[in-house]
């Protein structure tokens, strides 16, 4: 008999050794249902099979959402995980067909395992309702013996991004029935769709609504997000349309705790802490012991792996059988995914240990604790994972573990962040124009590009002279068409942010072997001959690097130390967008020319950091346009470099710089959802454009998507989170989890970043 | 820094997709050379049709019968169509008695490249046609993208006359599908009802894959129908020379790629009388000479289920150049064609002969054994017969290297099937 989560949080409180550990407990308490009634519009049949399946009314948000999309508007819905979301396009959409039994709709999901799981509830009241509603999944794996019925027959097309931009777009011809009747679009998790991603589904979905007009359809949206700052605005975005946003939950959940824990520090100076992967096991253990079913997330598949045999090993040692806790991730076989899931489910898996791949929709049931080890990167999964824990009656339980990157430590210290607002907003830049070319050859081939028509850029004329220019469209009685062989789709993954990657191939093991990719922009300063390159825990060295053909080779090797590249930055100035002047300081946005090159790298030795020696990089010169962010720091800043502070240190304006450049990086997730490596940082004592020491924080992408622009918006947010993180960190002098380590930004570059900090907020 | 200018570094980005179309220019260039434009009409003989779409550019061509193409002349169709159809098409006799070579349509185009989607146009379409003891090949093109919706119109006048069998090389796959996307397209109907489509992609693959590998149309005219094009334009450069006319208007490079569609016609009529000649009802085998193909044909005809002529093409296979393995295969199905057929002798005769066969070159082939034992247990009634040949098989099983698991299985089917024997012999013997 499982015990109460109430008495294990007692239990944790009275643990000496956890205790000092939690820097927050909060309660969150249980809320009531609210209900609405069916509207009266719904289809009967529809409501009495509900009615049937013991769903005798509504939530008030998903009432709402029938009502706004009877009315014939966009939607977005945003509600907590297991609020019953699905219903909110499910019923709109069976009501539709129902009624007009020609009607067809097109589901999005990002990822393919999601479309399975969502798709069985919808199967499943097909099913019971007993009509001729036929619900298809189409992507890479539907056979294609069944293709074309699936495009003849199917009122429900389940699919992802990726196949509508290569697969069903380029031929649409195939899908007219589709687009002739498609009333509904309806796209789930659409916090996802931001970043660069975010901003090739923007222009995927024009091509989409550009073959809908062909056809003669106007569908509507019914979106779905997880919690971020701004799901209205970010759907406006990606469909350029106006939506209405569904945001009153009604659904009723049981009261939750939410714990964080930091786990101790071992080595203040260097601000090493106790490993999140054994502090982890330790603290779920004691779940198991106590019979709670717990699910634990894990960042990455090693992570997860190792988790999942300690706490097996556990269960041996306390003479349990080790099956009651399972692995769960990306590579596993579906069968074997599907028992696990059963298995949680019903209750004889005790523990899981997953990757992000638990994290949406799949089908697990509720469980009583969730352990999320590392933060995941943005609030809203971090919400979304924790979501996996919580009893619609019973009390439950989520603990967020920290490790020591400066990402975690900021969330982990500052809990009110976490709790009282949602600052993350997630952001896209439809009209990158590196990717808005692309979409524009791709909707050339799909249909000519009348002369005055419109998509996204007020410039699409001027790019269709340039690509006419180019070869690849002809113009001819007002009308441009497609005049390439090519299949301008194969060219474009919406995923990666750069179209080419660098393949490392493990020279050992053939040419097919192929272990890793690097994107283009990183190759410079990661994969040039002789560097060190660490996979998966192992070391290899980079033999050659084959510039034209995008191949990188590598041996197995093992060595004391790693390599780090010496990167000239070169920047100017292009356009100045916008500006805001202060009293010490200038914050500045708008377009830069960034040229880097890698000369040469250092061996550096690994725990003591000697410098072994010195190898060259023979690579040429990287160009990129993209928008960037900076921030000038008035004369007085330089007059005051080398002299002493008032609180005695000596202030180092070259490593306050270089320390504020990490830890701008660090923190901008935290406002903006992107990855630490979509944006970069380049400090300047002395900038060539400014004259004045200058930091520039940049989009790692051509074009830039709209990360600079955020950026510039929300520097006072993000500046006073980087001193916050300075001044909660216990290091002495500067460690990896703020500034970076000491070697790196000189003994007195945590201090010196604090106060270039401390002197910008007001 | 002005747009064009962005725009022309983001393009350096996609040099690959330059890199290859350079190459295709490179390689081409002698087609490239720079002179006063000559329009179409100028180069090719034609017609402009007038529809209500505006002018369309077609032109036609008569081809006596009696040119020869390789070893076939277009009487040929005359003299062959339609023998072995019913092996592609069932029953295609039976429902056409009243079938006439004015009812087929020979189907082929030139499109702006491979990729298919709704971004690949077709700018010359080819049809052939038997009429008044003629063939005749007509081209139809568009010398601009805005006369796609003429060329299409143009196309169905000439559809809807009406004819019953389809034939075009790989048309249900590419041509046929693309040629309705077009149509979509442009919002106009497409009347081509033909009850039929043979295309002849299959039964080429059926039969010369196995000997040629590559079963391309030209390869095919080579190898096949000994028809060697001069001068022939390489399909895969007519997008770039159609590209380069767009742009420069000169159709002179054009000339060879209306050759090129020309020929693809001819030579469907030509494959089809070849096809039709070799599954001739009379003479099966006189034709061809190739074991490898005489073992196809045998394929074909037992999947049609026609034993008798499947086991005589397996037959002769044998006479012919086959190697080892394709000699144990064809032995195989043709022992089983002798079973179907009720031919026990010859059967009983090539069981054995496997087992010779693989005696001499050590490799265990399990079912030549099993079939003699069944044939002489349950049709002969032979079980001493019968109990001799599993005695034998379990012998060599023992002997032979034989994966673990099979031979398990063997064994216990062996000795199931011995004692089944055994107890038969018993009742015989009591009686």
């Amino acid at each position: 008999m499982s015990c109460d989560v109430k008495e294990i949080i007692q239990e944790l409180e009275n643990d000496y050794t956890i205790r000092p550990y939690l820097t927050a407990l909060e309660h969150l308490p249980a809320q009531e249902a609210r209900l609405a009634d069916f509207p009266d519009w719904l289809d009967k049949a529809l409501v009495n099979q509900l009615q049937q399946d013991g769903i005798t009314s509504l939530y008030a948000h998903q009432a709402s959402a029938l009502e706004a999309v009877n009315d014939g508007q966009n939607i977005v819905v945003v509600t907590p995980t297991a609020s019953g979301k699905t219903l909110c396009y499910n019923l709109p959409v069976l009501d539709k067909i129902m009624k007009e039994p020609e009607s067809r709709a097109l589901y999005l999901f990002p990822t393919k395992a999601l479309s399975q799981d969502q798709l069985r509830e919808l199967y499943r009241l097909i099913e019971a309702l007993d009509k001729s509603i036929s619900t298809f999944t189409y992507d890479g794996d539907t056979p294609v013996s069944a293709r074309s019925a699936i495009r003849n027959q199917g009122h429900i097309i389940v699919t992802n991004p990726d196949m509508l931009h290569t697969g069903i777009l380029p031929h649409h011809t195939k899908w007219y029935r589709l687009f002739q009747n498609l009333k509904y679009v309806v796209m789930d998790e659409i916090h996802i769709y931001r970043g660069v991603f975010g901003s090739h589904m923007a222009n995927v979905l024009r091509r989409l609504r550009r073959i809908c007009e062909f056809y003669g359809a106007k569908p509507q949206f019914i979106c779905c997000s997880a919690t971020i700052a701004n799901p209205l605005e970010l759907a406006e975005k990606i469909t350029e349309g106006k939506f209405t946003l569904i945001n009153n939950n009604g659904a009723p959940s049981g009261e939750k705790y939410f714990l964080f824990y930091n786990p101790p520090v071992v080595n203040r100076p260097l601000g090493i802490r106790k490993s999140l992967i054994k502090e982890t096991a330790r603290l779920v253990s004691k779940f198991l012991n106590h019979d709670i079913q717990t699910i634990v997330f894990a960042r990455s598949r090693l992570t997860t792996e190792l988790l999942t045999s300690y706490l097996k090993d556990y269960l041996t040692k306390i003479g349990q059988d080790r099956d009651l806790v399972r692995g769960y991730r990306g590579g596993y076989l579906p069968n074997l995914r599907r028992e696990i899931e059963k298995g949680l489910k019903d209750g004889l898996i005790k523990g899981v240990v997953s990757t992000n791949a638990l994290e949406l929709g799949v089908d697990i049931g509720q469980l009583d604790a969730c352990f999320i080890a590392g933060y995941p990167g943005t609030i809203a999964s971090t919400w979304q994972q924790a979501g996996r824990a919580g009893r619609r009656i019973h009390s439950s339980v989520a603990v967020l573990v920290a490790s020591s990157i400066p990402l975690d430590q900021y969330i982990i210290n500052s809990p009110d962040y976490f709790f009282k607002e949602t600052p993350e907003n997630a952001v896209i830049d439809a009209n990158n124009l590196s990717i808005l070319i692309s979409h524009i050859k791709c909707a050339a081939f799909e249909l000519p590009f009348r002369a005055g028509e419109q998509f996204g850029s007020e410039e699409l004329e001027e790019i269709l002279q340039f690509l006419e220019e180019k070869g690849f469209i002809h113009f001819t009685q007002h009308k441009w068409h497609w005049m390439s062989e090519a299949y301008p789709a194969d060219e474009i993954s919406l995923r990666s942010a750069s179209p080419d990657n660098f393949a490392i191939i493990d020279l050992e093991k053939g040419e097919n072997k192929v272990i890793g990719e690097i994107d283009r922009e990183s190759a410079p300063t990661t994969i040039y001959e002789g560097a060190i390159y660490i996979h998966e825990g192992e070391q290899y060295t980079i033999t050659k690097l084959d510039y034209n053909d995008y191949k990188a080779y590598a041996k197995k090797v093992d060595v004391n130390y790693y390599t780090d590249a010496q990167v000239e930055s070169h920047i100017k100035v292009l356009e100045v967008f916008e500006e805001k002047e202060e009293e010490n300081m200038k914050h500045q946005y708008g377009e830069i020319a960034i040229t880097t090159i890698s000369t040469r790298y250092k061996k550096v030795k690994f725990y003591t950091h000697e410098n072994l020696g010195y190898g060259k990089i023979n690579l040429p010169a990287e160009d990129m346009h993209t928008t960037a962010y900076w921030l000038i720091l008035s004369a007085a800043f330089s007059n005051l470099a080398g002299g002493k502070i008032s609180s005695g240190f000596t202030f180092d304006l070259g490593g306050g710089l270089l320390a504020l450049s990490n830890i701008m990086v660090n923190v901008t997730p935290l406002f903006i959802m992107c990855d630490p490596k979509d944006i970069r940082a380049v400090a300047q004592v002395r900038s060539p454009f400014t004259d004045l020491p200058t930091l520039f924080i940049y989009d790692n992408y051509p074009g830039g998507v709209g990360f600079s622009e955020k950026i510039f918006e929300f520097r006072d947010k993000i500046l006073r989170a980087a001193r916050d993180l300075i001044e909660n960190c216990g290091c002495e002098e500067g460690c990896p989890s703020c500034v970076g380590p000491i070697n790196q930004v000189g003994s007195n570059g945590k201090q010196s970043a604090l106060f270039i900090l401390k002197e910008a907020i007001h | 820094m002005d747009l064009k200018d962005r725009l022309e570094k983001i393009e350096s980005l996609k040099r690959k997709v330059q890199q290859v179309n350079n190459n295709y220019q490179k390689s081409s260039s002698s087609y490239w050379k720079a002179r006063t434009p000559l329009s179409i009409s100028e180069v090719i003989t034609g017609n402009l049709m007038a529809t209500p779409y505006g002018p369309c550019f077609f032109t036609e061509k008569n081809i006596p019968l009696e040119s020869s193409f390789g070893e076939l002349s277009l009487l040929d169709m005359v003299n062959y169509f339609p023998s072995g159809l019913d092996l592609w098409i069932p029953k295609f006799k039976e429902e056409n008695n009243d079938f006439q070579l004015e009812d087929i349509l020979f189907f082929d185009t030139e499109t702006t490249g491979l990729a298919g989607g709704s971004g690949t146009y077709i700018f010359l379409l080819g049809l052939g046609y038997f009429k008044e003891d003629s063939f005749w090949v007509r081209q139809y093109f568009m010398s601009d993208y805005h006369e796609e919706e003429a060329l299409l119109w143009a196309v169905n006048q000439f559809f809807i006359q009406g004819f019953k069998l389809l034939v075009s090389y790989n048309g249900k796959s590419y041509d046929y599908p693309l040629l309705q996307t077009r149509y979509i397209m442009m919002r106009l109907p497409l009347q081509l009802n033909t009850t039929y489509h043979l295309d002849l992609l299959f039964p080429t693959r059926r039969l010369w894959k196995r000997r040629l590998q590559d079963c391309s149309l030209p390869h095919i005219e080579k190898k096949i129908l000994n028809i060697f094009r001069e001068e022939d334009l390489p399909g895969y450069l007519i997008p770039q020379v159609y590209f380069r006319y767009l742009q420069d208007k000169d159709a002179r490079p054009l000339k060879t790629v209306f050759a090129h569609n020309l020929q693809d016609i001819v030579s469907l009529a030509i494959l089809t009388a070849r096809i039709g000649q070799i599954f001739q009802d009379q003479d099966p085998l006189r034709r061809v000479r190739s074991g490898l193909d005489l073992f196809s044909m045998g394929k074909i005809y037992e999947g049609n289920k026609d034993f008798q002529y499947s086991s005589k093409c397996y037959e002769e296979a044998l006479n012919g150049n086959l190697s080892e393995e394709e000699s144990l295969e064809a032995l195989k199905l043709c022992s089983f064609a002798y079973k179907r057929q009720g031919e026990w002798k010859k059967a009983e005769q090539a069981w054995c002969d496997l087992i010779s066969l693989s005696r001499g070159n050590r490799k265990f082939i399990f079912y030549p054994y099993e079939e003699l034992a069944k044939y002489y247990e349950h049709i002969l009634k032979d079980y001493w017969q019968a109990e001799r040949i599993v005695e034998e098989a379990l012998f060599r099983l023992g002997q032979e290297s034989i994966k673990e698991e099979n031979k398990k299985q063997w064994q216990q089917a062996l000795h199931h099937r011995l004692k089944r024997i055994k107890r038969k012999q018993k009742i015989i013997r009591s009686i």
